[in-house]
């Protein structure tokens, strides 16, 4: 039997001659019985490479075997022994979770007597039982995945390979299906997981971390992570307020990799483990993280201070900027927020934290007038959203969940556009937009249609276009998902530096790691807000985000059930 | 082969599922056929013809009561030409009738050939059409009768012989509707398919179907099969209403029309997948299929317009758009019977068309995703 389940070298993948490749020069080997993860950002080449695996895609050069074949012309043959779960999860919505896997399980070859026992086994592994007249439209973006896993595994694969699984996913589901999929491997599964997530990351045995179509490490992640043991810290006794310690310490041209705010303080990350007793009395050592070492890999983040903010000031002087006063959404029978009360003070971050479908969204929009409360007010500056949207709106920069910027018009374009319709005119007008790229690097691509640009100058753009009348308050919806840790630096850098001038922000986020930069965050779930402080007091001594998001719901379930 | 069935039984789950296949199905041809029943009537009753008689004898008015004598005439004196001319271009008349007044002589001479002059407004091309022929058809019918009386025989005066087959009341509805049919499938086959392959590619699940064991003819002939079902079902709706609901008569054999009109159906099927195939995003798809489905299918079928009437450079052009075969042969087993001599030929392009789609479908299906 052969170790090695999959044997790539040297592949290269270009979609279009003179065109960067998807993946350039990758070189290596795919344990057996082991789960391996595929990490990187949006656009990194995880899918490209996935697909290649599976003969979905032809390489431009180098050579892939994988399971001893060649899957560009033994195809089927490879297909009989491997499953894949794709993005999205690959199932047919308006088919139950039964006739989906009646399907996969006739294309797959099963027999009925084969059918019988393999449903009986998943359906009770992964809880599915109750659901099976269920149409998979229906079906909870944690069932969804499972059934997808599910469907997967029906043609008893030796290989699976799973295409960010845990996107739109809750955390609870997250961690469980990580547990079905540990327990496949017990029975020699092998497995390949691509992620998109930096947290997840220590779960797996080996991980492949892509970024830009370079394979830039494999090998064990908490090897790994272990290598920058003694060089991570947090401040403490400080009482200086994190966002302005932070900005001293990226000022400081210290030996430093990178600096992040965790809750009350900031996380630093030296280059080099003996440095500390100059600082002893502020800095406490703390275990290293997969992210910090994939700074680490990638070369350190900015060190910079944003520019951002020099021109902005922010004339606004009332103390609460934003309001949420019983907010009240329904749908039919169906609440999809209730009863949400929160304030948000001059020059704070607040952030919106929750699973998918928990009402982050229903409750943003509500916010900013795009959708009209059952009951309940939204305040902007003492300005009710209903009574004046349109003055209230004039306060608010606004960056969409999805790019909404317009795809065919060049950067430029784009910018003179927003420019435009914020009312800004001649050399004010100008300045202004100098300005913007300035700031966000935008010089080398001003004549490339947004569409075309790469994730993070999305943002960058989107960014730009948001700020670019000066808005007291700033609204941001799911802002850095997708994008790489750096670039997520870079903006939070550009967001602490205004909150610093006094803009205030609200933003949505399901990235748990995210949250951390808020002073204060309020945990959607099931449409309510359970709970509401700055993310020092939601955690333990201890905890993650995560696992403190995860604890406070249990919490809240359990205590439901009770009341029920 | 053995995975077309579990896939045919998954399109049928969707299509039953699917309101939006069912309004396609049955809901659109409904409104489609209403339209051409009540809305597209190119029956022209009381059409205002002016008539004016130069020259005046009992022959003349044989010809002009038999013209008064139909019900879709209106038949209104002039008494000299100018005023019919302006009449004509006001729009006031349709058509004019002009017995010169040499006819009476000529009529009765053996030796000349006796002249009527029939005007028509040709901006409605169908009127003018109809009052051509109709003309013809009163004029023929009555030199039957003055010859039968006068007992001449030797060549007939008045060459053309429009004989009116099939429709003998001329109801032009009977007409229509038949032929549309073709229209309101070429529209169903191409809108139901269109969106069925950019759907998987849209929703993901194309990628999942391609790591299966499932072989590119499983997937297409799955795709045939139930939407071929879905279509033919469309069909037989349309030739219900029509026979039962609008009393158009069916005198060809239903099992020839049943493959005749299969053949046509995957024709429409293979234009409607190859567009699905080609699109990769449902919207495009939709709107391509309508623009090169629906809108050939009305102008270039011959079937509201006469080909013979095209251009050379369009009239070549339909011999491309299968709706062209297709009206002509469900015409003729409608209000005809089983023509043979223009069935088999119709039927043979339809096949020779349909094979041609499926096989330029399957060799733009790809096994992989680029």
């Amino acid at each position: 039997m052969i170790k090695s389940i999959a044997e790539i070298s040297h592949l290269t993948k270009v979609f279009s001659l003179g065109k960067k490749p998807a993946l350039d020069d990758i070189t290596f080997t795919l344990p057996r019985g082991k789960i391996s993860g595929l990490i990187g950002p949006d656009g990194a080449g995880k899918t490209t490479l996935i697909r290649l695996l599976l003969g979905l895609l032809s390489p431009s050069q180098g050579k892939i075997r994988v399971l001893d074949l060649d899957p560009v012309t033994e195809t089927k043959d490879l297909h009989q022994k491997t499953g894949y779960m794709p993005q999205k999860f690959g199932l047919y919505e308006d088919l139950t979770v039964l006739e989906n896997m009646n399907l996969y399980a006739d294309l797959n070859g099963l027999t009925e007597q084969e059918k019988r026992t393999s449903f009986k086994q998943l359906l009770a592994m992964t809880n599915l039982t109750p659901f099976t007249e269920r149409l998979a439209g229906n079906l909870s973006g944690g069932m969804k995945q499972k059934l997808g896993l599910v469907c997967s595994l029906l043609g008893h694969p030796d290989f699976l390979l799973l295409d960010e699984p845990s996107v739109g996913v809750d955390p609870i589901s997250r961690r469980e299906l990580m547990k079905l999929v540990r327990d496949l491997t017990k029975s020699g599964i092998t497995v390949l997981w691509s992620t998109s997530y930096l947290d997840e990351a220590e779960q797996f045995d080996q991980i492949l971390l892509l970024n830009d179509g370079k394979l830039l490490f494999q090998g064990n992640p908490k090897e790994l992570t272990n290598s920058l043991d003694g060089s991570v810290f947090l401040t403490q006794n400080t009482h200086l307020n994190n966002r302005r310690l932070l900005r001293q310490i990226l000022k400081s041209q210290k030996p430093i990799i990178d600096a992040v705010i965790q809750g009350d303080s900031v996380r630093v990350v030296m280059t080099d483990k003996n440095l500390q007793r100059k600082y002893d009395t502020f800095l406490k050592q703390t275990t290293p993280r997969f992210e910090d070492a994939v700074i680490k890999i990638l070369g350190g983040a900015p060190m910079h201070e944003s520019l951002v903010a020099q021109n902005i000031s922010v004339s606004e002087t009332a103390s609460v900027m934003i309001e949420a006063d019983h907010l009240t959404k329904r749908y039919g029978s169906f609440t999809a927020a209730n009863d949400i009360t929160f304030q948000i003070k001059r020059g704070e971050i607040f952030g919106l934290l929750g699973p998918n479908g928990a009402g982050k969204s229903t409750s943003f929009k509500m916010m900013c007038g795009l959708s009209k409360p059952t009951s309940g007010n939204a305040l902007i500056t003492g300005i009710d959203m209903n009574i004046d949207p349109t003055k209230a709106r004039s306060k608010l920069g606004y960056m969409a969940q999805k790019f909404s910027l317009f795809s065919p018009l060049s950067v430029l374009q784009n910018l003179r556009f927003f420019a435009g319709i914020y009312g800004l005119k001649g050399s004010d007008k100008k300045n202004r937009i100098d300005q913007m790229i300035d700031v966000f690097n935008l010089s080398r691509y001003l004549g490339t249609p947004s569409g075309t640009l790469p994730l993070g100058y999305k943002q960058r753009l989107a960014l730009a276009c948001a700020i670019m009348h000066n808005p007291p308050i700033l609204f941001l919806d799911e802002p850095t998902s997708g994008v790489d840790p750096l670039t997520r630096r870079e903006f939070w850098n550009h967001i602490n530096s205004m909150v610093e001038k006094g803009v205030t922000v609200m933003v949505t986020t399901h990235f748990m790691d995210e949250a951390e930069y808020c002073d204060r965050i309020a945990l959607i779930y099931q449409g309510n807000a359970i709970r509401i402080g700055s993310p020092s007091q939601l955690k333990k001594q201890g905890e993650t985000m995560e696992d403190a998001f995860i604890r406070l719901i249990c919490e809240y379930d359990q205590k439901h059930e009770v009341k029920k | 082969m053995k995975y077309v069935w579990p896939l045919v039984k998954k399109e049928t789950l969707q299509i039953i599922r699917d309101p939006s296949s069912i309004l396609i199905a049955f809901i659109l041809p409904l409104i489609l056929l209403l339209i051409f029943a009540y809305a597209v009537n190119l029956d022209n009753n009381k059409i205002r013809l002016g008539l004016l008689v130069e020259g005046y004898d009992h022959q003349a008015n044989d010809i002009i009561d038999s013209f008064k004598g139909t019900e879709y005439l209106e038949v209104i004196r002039y008494i000299n030409r100018s005023d019919l001319q302006t009449a004509l271009i006001r729009g006031d008349i349709k058509a004019a009738l002009i017995v010169p007044n040499d006819f009476a002589k000529n009529i009765g001479d053996p030796n000349n050939t006796a002249h009527l002059q029939v005007l028509s407004d040709a901006s409605d091309p169908n009127i003018a059409l109809f009052i051509s022929s109709y003309a013809q058809g009163v004029l023929s019918n009555w030199q039957r009768i003055f010859m039968q009386e006068q007992s001449i025989t030797g060549p007939t005066q008045i060459q053309i012989e429009p004989v009116i087959w099939f429709n003998p009341e001329l109801k032009s509805r009977n007409f229509i509707l038949p032929g549309s049919i073709a229209i309101i499938m070429t529209l169903v086959g191409m809108i139901l398919t269109a969106l069925v392959i950019s759907r998987e590619w849209e929703r993901g699940t194309m990628e999942s179907l391609l790591t299966t064991k499932i072989s590119k003819m499983d997937f297409i002939l799955s795709k045939y099969i139930a939407y071929y079902g879905l279509a033919l079902c469309s069909t037989l709706f349309c030739t219900v209403l029509c026979v039962f609901v609008f009393h158009v008569p069916f005198r060809g054999s239903f099992i020839v029309y049943l493959i005749v009109s299969s053949l046509f159906i995957a024709t429409a099927l293979g234009q409607g997948f190859i567009v699905s195939t080609l699109a990769k995003n449902q919207f495009l798809a939709a709107i391509t299929s309508a623009m090169l489905g629906f809108l050939p299918a009305v102008m270039l079928s011959g079937f509201l317009f006469e080909i013979s009437s095209m251009p050379t450079a369009i009239s070549w052009i339909t011999y491309f758009i299968p709706a062209r075969y297709f009206a002509p042969a469900i015409n003729n087993l409608f209000l005809g019977g089983n023509i043979w001599s223009i069935i088999l030929p119709q039927s043979f392009f339809l096949l020779i068309g349909a094979l041609l789609l499926f096989f330029i479908m399957y060799k733009i299906t790809k096994e992989r995703l680029e």
